[in-house]
C-alpha cells in the first residue's frame, strides 16, 4: 500500500479515535479508556504494518519511499501518544472532580 | 486475590524502604497544576528525557571526522563530503527510523530551548526569586539556559553540513577575535579545543562537549534544581492579598497520583506534538561542505543560509549593530539576569508592586524575539561576521574542512 493512502486511512482512524475518546471522557472515564486502549492497538498494528514497508524499503535501496514510510509512522505515534496522552489527562480531571474511587 | 495482596505489600515495602512515599506525597498547589505559566519548567524537562534517549541512539551512529573526504552516492549524484556528514547521511537515509530518531531529536531541542526560555520569562514576571531559596533556584536556572543554548548549537554543528559549517566557523572566529585581542577566554578556548579553525581535533572535541560534559552538567544542575524545588515548593502566586495567597497555597494536592497523572499527560501529549513536527516537517540535510571551494573563512555566506534559532537574535545582532557591541551583549544580559534577584527590591512578588520589573522582563524578551523574527526576515547587506576581517597569517588558514 503506498504511504499516502495508508496515511489517509490512519488519519481518519486516528482523528475519529481521538474525538470518541474526548467525547467519552466527558462521559465515563472507563469507556473513554476502553475505546482509547482499542485505538492505540488499531494504531500499533498500523505502526507495525508500516515499519515492515520501511525494511523493505531500504533494503531494496528505495530511501525517498523509506523515508515516506518513516513519516508515516511518526504520523502514527503521534496518534497514539495522543491518545494515551488524553487519557491520563481525563484521569487528573477526575482526581480533582473527586470522581475516582467513590 | 492473594497475589494482588503480595503485590500491595511489595509496593509498601518499596515506598518505605527507599523513602518514597515522602516523595510521591509530596503536596502541590494547585494552582500550579491548573496555571500554564508553571508548566514549561516540566516540557523542558520532558525534553531533556527524550533528547537523552534520542542522543543516546544517534552517538551510535554518528562519527566526527572533518579531515578525511568520503563520496556519497545520492541518487544519480555523486557527493563529496566528510564523515561526519556522511555519518549522519547514512542514518537519515539509510537506517530504519534514523530519519525518525534524527528529526525527533533535533525538534525536541528546539522545544527544550523554547520551553527554557517561556519558563524563564514566566519566573520573572513571577518574582519567583522572591520565596525561600529563590535566588539559588534562579541561580540555576540562568545556568540552565546558557547550557541548554549551548548545547543546541554544538549539536548542530555536529552534522557539518554547510550550515554547520558556518555555524562552527562563526563561533571560533569569536575566539580568535578575543584572542586577538589578548582577551584570555580565547587562549583558553583554543588550549582546549586544540585549534581554532575547523580540523578533526576540534570536531572531536565538540562531539565530546555535546554528548558527555554539556548533558552531564544540564543533568547535575537539573536535579539540584529538582530537588530543591522539592525542598522550597514552587513559586508562591503573584497576589498582594496575602491572606488569599496563603489560601492559594494551602490548596493542595499530593504529587502520586494528581501531578503524576498530569506529568504523564503532558509527556505524552509533547511527544505527541514533537513526533507530528518530524511527520509534518521534517529537517533537511543541507549540501555538504565540499571544500575550500564551498566556503572559506571570511567569503561571503551564500543567501539564505541562517543559524539556527535559537541564536538568531544573537545573529541580527551581529549583523545589524557594531560588533564591539554585539559580543559583549548576550554576556551582559545573562549578568544582567544573574543579579537580578539583588535588584529587585519589591516587598513581595505581587505584579502590582514590581511593575518596573514586569516591564524589563518584557523588554528582555523582547530583544531576544524581536532579534529573532528580524533575522528570519530581513537580509542585512553586511558580511556573517565582523571578525573575519581580522587578519590572520595565511599559513595558519586552515581550509573550513580540510584541503
Amino acid at each position: 500500500m503506498s504511504p499516502e493512502t495508508l496515511a489517509w486511512i490512519v488519519g481518519a482512524v486516528s482523528v475519529i479515535g481521538a474525538i470518541l475518546t474526548y467525547v467519552l471522557l466527558l462521559v465515563d472515564r472507563r469507556w473513554a479508556v476502553a475505546a482509547g486502549l482499542l485505538i492505540m492497538l488499531i494504531l500499533v498494528v498500523a505502526f507495525a504494518y508500516t515499519a515492515s514497508f520501511v525494511f523493505a524499503s531500504l533494503d531494496a535501496g528505495l530511501y525517498e519511499e523509506g523515508i515516506a514510510y518513516q513519516r508515516l509512522a511518526a504520523g502514527e505515534l503521534a496518534a497514539l501518544t495522543f491518545i494515551a496522552g488524553l487519557l491520563a489527562l481525563g484521569y487528573y480531571m477526575e482526581l480533582i472532580r473527586g470522581g475516582h474511587e467513590k | 486475590m492473594s497475589l494482588l495482596r503480595l503485590i500491595n505489600r511489595l509496593w509498601d515495602m518499596l515506598m518505605d524502604r527507599f523513602k518514597l512515599r515522602e516523595f510521591l506525597e509530596h503536596p502541590v498547589p494547585r494552582y500550579a497544576n491548573l496555571n500554564p505559566l508553571y508548566w514549561f519548567g516540566d516540557v523542558a524537562a520532558v525534553s531533556f528525557v527524550i533528547l537523552v534517549v534520542t542522543g543516546v541512539v544517534l552517538a551510535l551512529f554518528y562519527q566526527p571526522g572533518v579531515e578525511e573526504r568520503v563520496v556519497i552516492q545520492h541518487g544519480q549524484e555523486q557527493l563529496i563530503a566528510t564523515k561526519s556528514y556522511q555519518s549522519v547521511y547514512e542514518l537519515v537515509y539509510r537506517e530504519p527510523f534514523g530519519f525518525v530518531l534524527r528529526n525527533l531529536h533535533r525538534w525536541a531541542a528546539f522545544m527544550m530551548v523554547f520551553a527554557t526560555l517561556t519558563h524563564f520569562f514566566a519566573k520573572f514576571l513571577l518574582g519567583a526569586y522572591k520565596r525561600r531559596s529563590g535566588g539559588a533556584l534562579w541561580l540555576l536556572g540562568v545556568l540552565l539556559g546558557v547550557l541548554v543554548i549551548t548545547q543546541t548549537v554544538l549539536g548542530y554543528i555536529l552534522v557539518m553540513d554547510l550550515e554547520a559549517a558556518l555555524a562552527l566557523q562563526i563561533g571560533l572566529n569569536i575566539f580568535r577575535y578575543l584572542d586577538y585581542m589578548g582577551i584570555p577566554v580565547g587562549g583558553l578556548a583554543a588550549a582546549f579545543m586544540g585549534s581554532l579553525f575547523v580540523t578533526d581535533q576540534v570536531i572531536s572535541r565538540i562531539y565530546i562537549l555535546h554528548i558527555v560534559l554539556v548533558p552531564g552538567i544540564i543533568a547535575a544542575l537539573l536535579g539540584l534544581k529538582i530537588w530543591l524545588i522539592l525542598h522550597a515548593g514552587v513559586s508562591p502566586p503573584p497576589i498582594r492579598d496575602r491572606a488569599r495567597a496563603e489560601a492559594a497555597a494551602s490548596a493542595t494536592e499530593p504529587f502520586y497520583p494528581h501531578r503524576f497523572a498530569l506529568t504523564m499527560g503532558q509527556f505524552m501529549l509533547q511527544l505527541s506534538f514533537l513526533l507530528l513536527l518530524v511527520a509534518a516537517f521534517p529537517f533537511p540535510i543541507y549540501d555538504p561542505v565540499n571544500g575550500y571551494e564551498t566556503w572559506y573563512p571570511g567569503k561571503e555566506t551564500p543567501p539564505g543560509v541562517r543559524p539556527p534559532w535559537p541564536v538568531m537574535w544573537y545573529y541580527t545582532l551581529v549583523k545589524a549593530i557594531d560588533p564591539f557591541i554585539a559580543v559583549g551583549l548576550p554576556v551582559l544580559m545573562v549578568l544582567f539576569a544573574l543579579v537580578v534577584p539583588l535588584l529587585d527590591r519589591a516587598r513581595s512578588n505581587a505584579l502590582e508592586e514590581r511593575t518596573i520589573w514586569v516591564i524589563i522582563a518584557v523588554i528582555y524578551m523582547a530583544v531576544i524575539g524581536y532579534g529573532t523574527v528580524l533575522g528570519y526576515f530581513i537580509e542585512i547587506p553586511k558580511p556573517l561576521t565582523p571578525f573575519t576581517s581580522v587578519e590572520v597569517p595565511t599559513e595558519d588558514i586552515v581550509p573550513t574542512v580540510g584541503r
